[in-house]
């Protein structure tokens, strides 16, 4: 279901497959954030934000969080391109008319132009992904901002 | 001196045999190896032809004769999920395999070689990864066609990419070693250098890297099949069998569960083995212990000596215990009925070597102690409230608003993401009703107080130096004027020079504030000189305590002249017989919560037979303070003691 014709509809047709792709990854980063946060909640600035006598809570989210995403922010521009793969294969699941049936067509039938135009579009959006994940990277580590 | 010896350390079991690690092993090895079974002796353990079709008995669920039930052309389900774990076999092991052969020779020959050989592969390598694996797999198959041989190719040259790359950064760090530059200078081959040296640090992470492998080539074997260009119809593999299932679902939904199950469990050992493998090779995530949560009605006021509260009192402590449980289990207890006072405007100096206790004495005065310890007696009374019978969100609102902290390295201890004017507003933001244009203002002022700039405020910690930082620490701890900061060894991670500048601030500050400092520290001379007052902690508790000049010059406690003596000798031999004696005591001194005894009667020069009966109470000295030691009594009662020449 298009979105042009019904955006509840396309919602509807987009859930199961977003779903599919999403949870498999999601425990990737899960686990990610789990690593980091372990190694960041040990820092003496959390102690020290302790000390201030801040909540729990506002440490875990404020103080903790940001600095745990940082490695994270990496594994997600990963996590895109081993996406885009996994949406070839769920869009053969749900019977959606993407890129993904078009390369398998394009393979079938030996259409080699076919297959270059659809390897350069991926490689464009994962460039693209890797440089908002470089700009992500910048604004929340100061570190790694030219001063 | 006691002739005990040091524990032989325990030899840690390998990570693989402990317990909790065998029940991950144990079951994985077993799933891996039905596998193997199955694929070794698929004709004779499957009851059926997996191709021999019967039309009449098509998508049949499970029966006594079809225990899997049949497929759209009725052929057994479990015959020929039988047949396609020898698919999943093969195809592990020729896309591995291959991606072993291709990878790890050109990595070390690449890392090894080095200049354009080196970029050329990269930069190809950099190209395949930025592609979606199953993509680059996909256009391989375009070129060759489809089948399980040339899919398994396709996914052994994608995989290579991974070795490669693992085999080259080994390569790259090793051939920097001494030892692998050693061996050039004495004029062993290269291809010497990288058998007898490289290889044998590759093959750790090599192994734990094919196990990855494995679980990502059965899951990519099973997709390609899956959109048809992996193993055709009509062999048997998981992947077919999926995609059949995918067509029949809504005639026999319970065709997808047999090959599906195989994937997950078989994927599953592989990773779960995988990681194990790289636990015990020590690069898994250490996890801290949780921490216990401390029953306030566990915390009692020490028996009997009961301290009288003085008006000028800005913290009171009694009969403080402190207990952690170490990794090991049990209990042990670092600080043992420990009692102070801290008068207005006034500096306590707490100083004792490394682990007697008098950075847990700090952490527990701001309630954070961490995971692993808890306080389980005695008073903290801060300007008349007992902080340990607070409650939580209580003791939150006293921290930063009555006591602050100032932690000993500035590096660490000032979070990277936050600015400064983050920083040093975070505690009003939390305590204080001031809107933002006050914090600002405020941070400002704070600033300056500490002699820096205000346009500092917007910057990051990183963009700062120790000693900068130090400053920052300190203006956050004055943010909300607390009457007693805890400063924890604040100077010792700065250099001299930048250490006196902070001394003279925090000097100012104390006396323009008339706020009072808890200084923690191992430096005696830096002790005496900022503090009013004195504290000798020893083993958890004050063994002496008094004036600063009165402790510096005329320490009554054997353990403290024992550490105003422990500059080094000059004569290496002495100083080396000094040190062993040191460390056969150390081994011996541990905490003793129930003994009887003074507690340093094993390092004491002078211990006599009473030391060894019982525990001397803390006797008034001459010219002020208490000593926990008889020899005090003995110089009173004019008893001539042994002159202060210690070693210990």
């Amino acid at each position: 279901m298009p979105l042009s014709e019904s955006v509840i509809g396309w919602l509807h047709s987009i859930t199961l497959p977003a779903l599919a792709l999403g949870l498999s990854t999601s425990a990737a980063i899960a686990r990610q954030v789990r690593s980091a946060m372990v190694g960041v909640l040990q820092q003496d600035y959390i102690r020290a934000a302790r000390a201030q006598g801040l909540s729990a809570r506002r440490i875990i989210l404020k103080h903790a969080l940001k600095n745990a995403l940082v490695p994270v922010i990496t594994v997600l521009s990963f996590q895109v391109t081993i996406l885009l793969g996994g949406a070839l294969i769920v869009e053969q699941v749900f019977a959606i008319n993407g890129i993904g049936s078009l390369a398998i067509a394009a393979v079938r039938q030996q259409d080699i132009p076919m297959i270059q135009g659809i390897v350069l579009v991926l490689v464009l959006i994962v460039m693209a992904v890797q440089l908002v994940t470089d700009i992500l990277y910048g604004l929340i580590n100061p570190k790694a901002r030219p001063s | 001196m006691t002739d005990t010896t040091v524990p032989a350390p325990r030899t840690p079991r390998p990570a693989w045999m402990k317990p909790a690690t065998l029940a991950v092993v144990v079951p994985s090895v077993a799933v891996l190896a039905t596998l193997v079974v199955c694929a070794l002796f698929a004709g004779w353990l499957a009851p059926y032809d997996p191709l021999s079709q019967n039309l009449i008995n098509a998508l049949q669920g499970p029966s006594a004769d079809h225990w899997l039930g049949t497929d759209d052309l009725g052929r057994d389900v479990l015959s020929r999920m039988i047949f396609g774990s020898r698919i999943a076999v093969i195809a592990a092991c020729e896309a591995t395999g291959l991606a072993v052969l291709i990878g790890v020779p050109v990595g070390l020959f690449i890392g090894y070689r080095g200049g354009w050989w080196d970029w050329i592969t990269m930069r190809i390598v950099e190209g395949i990864v930025s592609i979606p694996g199953i993509m680059v797999a996909i256009v391989i198959i375009a070129i060759l066609g489809t089948g399980l041989h040339r899919a398994m190719f396709a996914l052994g040259i994608l995989y290579s990419t991974a070795f490669l790359r693992l085999a080259r950064s080994i390569v790259l760090t090793e051939r920097e070693e001494v030892y692998v530059k050693f061996a050039r200078v004495i004029g062993a081959s290269s291809s010497r250098i990288l058998i007898r040296h490289i290889f044998l640090n590759i093959a750790p992470p090599l192994i734990v890297q094919v196990t990855l492998t494995v679980g990502a080539v059965l899951l990519a074997e099973a997709g390609l099949s899956f959109i048809g260009i992996g193993v055709q119809p009509p062999q048997a593999s998981w992947g077919t069998m999926l995609n059949t299932a995918a067509a029949y679902m809504e005639l026999n939904a319970f065709l997808a569960v047999p090959p599906g199950l195989a994937i997950v469990l078989t994927v599953l050992a592989v990773n779960l083995l995988g990681d194990v493998l790289r636990d015990s090779i020590g690069r898994g995530v250490r996890v801290p212990a949780s921490a216990p949560s401390k029953p306030a009605a566990q915390v009692r006021v020490a028996a009997g000596t009961s301290i009288a509260a003085r008006p000028d009192d800005a913290l009171l402590v009694e009969g403080l215990e402190v207990m952690v449980s170490p990794k090991d289990g049990g209990e042990v207890p670092v600080v043992t009925n420990m009692s102070f006072r801290i008068a207005r405007g006034e500096t306590l100096g707490l100083f004792g070597e490394s682990r007697s206790g008098k950075t847990v004495t700090g952490l527990g005065l701001m309630g954070s102690i961490g995971a692993g310890g808890w306080i389980t007696r005695g008073r903290m009374m801060l300007d008349g409230t007992d902080l340990l019978r607070l409650t939580p969100a209580q003791l939150e609102k006293a921290r930063g608003n009555d006591v602050a902290m100032v932690f000993q390295d500035p590096t660490t201890s000032l979070n990277p993401s936050m600015t400064v004017e983050q920083i040093i507003t975070e505690p009003m933001k939390v305590h204080s009703q001031m809107a933002r244009q006050e914090r600002r203002q405020k941070a400002a002022e704070l600033l300056r107080l500490v002699n820096l700039p205000e346009t500092h405020l917007p910057r990051y910690p990183n963009e700062f130096s120790g000693g900068q930082r130090q400053r920052i620490a300190i203006a956050a701890a004055l943010a909300l004027q607390p009457k007693l900061i805890v400063l924890d060894e604040p100077v010792s991670a700065l250099d001299v020079s930048t250490q006196n500048q902070i001394i003279n601030l925090l000097y100012e500050r104390r006396d323009a504030l008339g706020m009072s400092y808890l200084l923690i520290a191992y430096d005696l001379a830096l002790v005496h000189h900022i503090s009013d007052r004195i504290a000798v902690m020893y083993l958890g508790h004050i063994v002496e305590e008094g004036p600063a000049d009165r402790v510096y010059h005329r320490p009554a406690h054997p353990y403290t002249k024992a550490l105003l003596d422990a500059v080094p000798l000059l004569d290496p031999a002495r100083q080396r017989a000094r040190r062993s004696e040191r460390r056969a005591a150390a081994a011996d001194d541990l905490p003793r919560a129930a003994d009887a005894g003074c507690p340093y009667r094993n390092r004491c020069a002078f211990a006599m037979e009473r030391c060894h009966r019982h525990a001397p109470p803390a006797l008034p000295v001459d010219g002020g303070g208490t000593a926990q030691c008889f020899l005090v009594d003995a110089h009173r009662a004019g008893v001539s003691a042994p002159e202060a020449e210690v070693l210990v």
